[in-house]
Formats: C-alpha cells, structure tokens, sequence
C-alpha cells in the first residue's frame, strides 16, 4: 500500500496486515515534528519501500547533492531494500515544476539519463529503480520507441525497473501501441517493483494518470500478463485522489493476489 | 560531485517546455482561458499529433496539469485565504505569486515560502484582513512541522533553579505560536474545518483578539488570551526573561490590568505548563 495521509487513523488504531508501506521521498526527506514522528510509528512496525517524485533524472539541471544527501539518509533511517523515482523530468533551469515531464527517446538522451542513475544509484548505495512515464505528448525526432529508451537506460545503467504497469496502459492508449508488446520487452529479473493503479479519461480521448479512480479491467489483465510473464515481484497499489478508506484500498490492492493466481504464479 | 554534462537539444527543449508548463491562465469575467497560442512555435512543430488533437493541445494537457497541481496545492495550504477570497480570486493571486516566486524547491511543501512577503509587499492583495488569513493558515503550516519536544516540567527543576527562572529566558514549543486578529478568523477557520469543501463560504466580523496556537501530538488547539496574557506571552516567546517582561508590563498597563496580572499569574502559568507549551533545556 502507499502511505497516504487519509489512512493514518486507521493504521495507527487497527494495524492492518500489510506486506509493505511505500512512502513518498519527498514527504519526509528532512522531515521534523509530526510528519517524522508518524514515519517513526510505521516503521516500528513495518517495512517501507521509498518513491520519489522529484528527483528528476532526465533534467539537464546538474544533480542535486542536497537532495541526493537526504535521500540516502531517509533511504538509512527507513531500512528501505531500494529506492525509486520516474525516467523523466520534473526541474531545469534551477525551476522546480512538480510534474513528471516527459523526453524525446533519442540515444544522446538515454545515455545521458543512464549515466545520471549510475552516479545517483552508487551514491545512494542502494538499488535504484527507474519507473517507465504515462505520458501525454510524442517527440517527432525520437529515434526508439518508449520501451526501447526504457530498456536502454536501466541496461546501461545498471539500474532496475520499476514497472508501473498502468502506465503502460495509458501510453499504449495515449500513443496507440500495444501494451503487451511493451511488457514482453521486459528483463523481469531486473523488476524492483510493480505499481497499479487508477487513471481518468479526458473529453478528447487522452487518459491521464491521475491515480484517483478504481483499476480498470484491462490494466489487470496487463497486470496479470507481466505476472505471466515473469511474476513476483512486490506489487504496490497507488492511490492519491478520490481516497477510499483503508479497508475499501486494501482490499483492491489484495485484488492482485486473484490475477497473480490467474496467471499461473501464485505469490510465495 | 559527479556530473554529467547535458545534450544541448534536451537543454533547449526543456527550457522551452518549461515555458509551456508556467504560461499562466487569463481571468478574465470569471472565466479561465488558456493562451496556447502562444507556446513556442518550434516545440510545438515536434508533438507528434495523435486523432484530433495537434500537438498544440497535447502539450495544453501538461499546462493545465501543471497549474491544477499547483493551485490545489496552495489551496490546500491557504484554506482560509482561499475561502475568503473563492477559488477563482484566489487562483488569481497564486498566479501571480508564482510569478514572482517560482518553485525552486523539489518539494511541494516548500511552495508557499515567499507567501507571506510576496502578500506584503502587493498592495492589490495586501489588504490586513488577507495578510491576516495567510498568517492564520501559516501557523498551521508551521505547526504540522515543528518538533514537538519533552515539555518543560518545573517539578523537576531544584529549588535553586527555580529561583533563577524569572531571570532566564523560557523556551517554548515550536509547536506554539501567537496570533492577533482584527477579524473573527480563528473563528471562520475552525468552522471550515467542520464544513465541508462545497459549502465554504465565509464572511469574517470585525473585532480584535489576541489568540495563542498549540499543537500536541495530532490535534491543535487555539486558546483565547487577554490583553495582558497576550502581552506577557509575546514578550516571553520573544526571548525576554519573566522579570523584564513583567517590568514592561507593569510600565503601561493600567490598574485593572495590573490587578489581573498579580492575581492570576500563577494560575496563568500552571496552565501553560500543564498545555505544555514550554520545552526544557535553556531554562
């Protein structure tokens, strides 16, 4: 589950059974008071893996040390098994936009962004996982397709994946392609960790990755070909808009555990 | 520090985007319009378009995204504010705060930094009842933040410390703050907490007073102080001793405050304590 700010009654009276909490970097890096103290109370009891939002690999502003220095200690202080962010951009030119931007996929910019995850990832000391963009706008001067730029960088990196698998969804619909073809291009033994989630569908047919709505039936049985295609890895459901209680989210999150069966692997 | 050098071609892009990205919205007779007209011409020449929409309109999908993010998000930090003002003036306002003072910050959180000076220094948005409204919703900012330390606990302080303590500065929690309305707004504030989003809609009255703010552990509190108990609360939280701070005090207040003062000071600092609003260590 992800950690929202919605569940923490819940969690802190009833501690669920969770396998996991996936927490936002950027909402504790540095934290104090009682964003900290929550963060301590979770950790006493559970694991917690680490996503960022702003790290922003793909921005060709230099990496930012103070961000990177706090990152690795929010990655110390939690124990986290990996840490992940998104192959995009979200800052330059020293401004931050808060946003998951996206790239032309060129080979120059693949081996820029490769080489950007190497350093943070030594830095880091930590497995780093790179998650594949939903995206809104193509690049006419790309040379590759999205899943070629994705397989380029994390293998020359030597980074990992971390696969979101709506995402595929809404760029298969967004730049009309086949997402199953985007799935078996994948080496699953470099999947970190999965994401599913929800997405909301514009007026003039763009899906937007707005995390805010229930998961789809197509984006499950996405979800259940990767999990045919190279299952068990730890799954995470994201949700950041429209929150539902924790029991209704959790319960939706457990959903996977149908399609993993479908598919043939059941989770160890 | 390791770097890596960039691709000019993706410097430029993303300079170009970024233009894209912060194009402001017109308001104008209650309405919001986007100016894709006026992106840059040569990022809109590489979207590739997709059924009926150019590229043109897929990049308005990240302008508009890009502005929702960021309006939602200092809606949420401002409700008062926002509230007082509606929405669509608020929007107003952020757009030209943000003008002023982009996000430099990776974290949203950080969004609102210059907030404060920015209302102070705008004469059109600079008016005392939203300058008040902006402090209001920043103590809770603050707060959420602010450590939350051991509170001070006379009991465990020797006679011989206790003696000293008029002539020591008193620390207080971080989590405490003081606040002087001219508007009923900690009033206003509090009922927006109990209403919800759809029905806000708030229309403050005039008249002062003096408020002090504390936060334990997930709940806040807001307790009404007299003038003289705000007086000797701000010059303590400003770093004075308890003897200087009550020297003043007794310079120019009148009789009735003084008698208020010598009869209740006790009581008044006995329930400060047990609010727990001071924190130890420097006393």
């Amino acid at each position: 589950m992800g950690l929202r700010l919605p569940h923490y009654g819940h969690i802190f009276e009833y501690w669920p059974d969770v396998d996991f909490f996936e927490i936002i970097s950027e909402n504790f890096l540095g934290a104090t008071g009682l964003p900290l103290a929550r963060l301590h109370r979770i950790l006493d009891r559970y694991r917690v893996v680490l996503h960022g939002v702003s790290l922003s690999i793909a921005s060709t502003d230099p990496l930012d040390y103070d961000y990177l220095r706090q990152l690795k200690s929010l990655v110390r202080l939690t124990k986290a098994p990996y840490f992940t962010d998104h192959l995009c951009w979200t800052s330059a030119q020293g401004a931050h936009y808060h946003e998951l931007l996206p790239l032309p996929f060129t080979e120059e910019n693949a081996r820029f962004i490769a080489k950007k995850a190497e350093i943070v990832q030594d830095y880091i000391d930590a497995p780093f996982g790179l998650e594949n963009l939903s995206s809104y706008v193509a690049f006419a001067d790309s040379e590759m397709n999205e899943w070629e730029f994705f397989n380029t960088v994390v293998r020359l990196s030597g980074c990992h994946y971390m696969l979101d698998i709506n995402n595929v969804y809404v760029s298969s619909v967004n730049h009309d392609f086949a997402p199953t073809q985007y799935i078996d291009s994948l080496d699953f033994s470099r999947v970190l960790q999965c994401h599913i989630a929800g997405h909301t569908r514009n007026e003039d047919g763009t899906i937007l990755d707005t995390h805010d709505q229930p998961i789809i039936d197509p984006v499950w049985k996405l979800y259940e070909y990767a999990w045919g295609r190279g299952g068990g890895f730890p799954t995470l459901l994201e949700r950041d808009g429209n929150i539902p209680p924790f029991p209704e989210a959790h319960a939706e999150a457990m959903q996977a555990r149908e399609f993993q069966i479908k598919a043939g692997h059941a989770a160890s | 520090m390791r770097q890596v050098d960039p691709p000019p071609a993706l410097v430029e892009m993303q300079r170009q985007f970024g233009e894209v990205l912060t194009m402001p919205f017109w308001f104008q007779d209650g309405k919001v319009r986007r100016q894709i007209g006026a992106y840059p011409p040569e990022l809109v020449r590489r979207m590739v378009p997709r059924a009926q929409l150019t590229g043109r309109k897929r990049l308005a999908v990240y302008n508009r995204q890009y502005w929702y993010r960021i309006l939602n998000t200092l809606q949420g930090d401002f409700p008062l504010l926002t509230a007082l003002l509606t929405a669509y003036r608020f929007n107003q306002l952020a757009t030209a705060y943000l003008g002023k003072f982009p996000s430099t910050h990776p974290s949203l959180q950080e969004l609102a930094h210059g907030w404060n000076d920015f209302l102070s220094r705008e004469s059109e948005w600079g008016q005392s009842l939203y300058r008040q409204a902006a402090e209001l919703d920043t103590i809770y900012r603050k707060a959420l933040r602010a450590e939350e330390v051991e509170a001070f606990n006379p009991a465990l302080l020797s006679e011989n410390d206790l003696e000293k303590l008029p002539q020591q500065p008193l620390r207080f929690q971080e989590t405490f703050a003081l606040f002087t309305e001219d508007w009923n707004l900690v009033e206003c504030r509090l009922s927006l907490e109990r209403t919800a989003k759809s029905e806000q809609s708030i229309t403050p009255r005039y008249g002062r007073s003096h408020w002090a703010f504390y936060r334990e552990a997930s709940r806040h509190h807001w307790v009404k102080l007299t003038p003289v108990q705000f007086s000797l609360l701000s010059l303590l939280h400003s770093g004075e001793t308890l003897e200087v701070a009550l020297s003043r005090i007794s310079d120019r207040s009148s009789e009735a405050e003084l008698e208020e003062l010598q009869g209740n000071i006790a009581a008044w600092f006995s329930q400060w304590v047990a609010w727990k609003w001071f924190a130890p260590n420097r006393i």
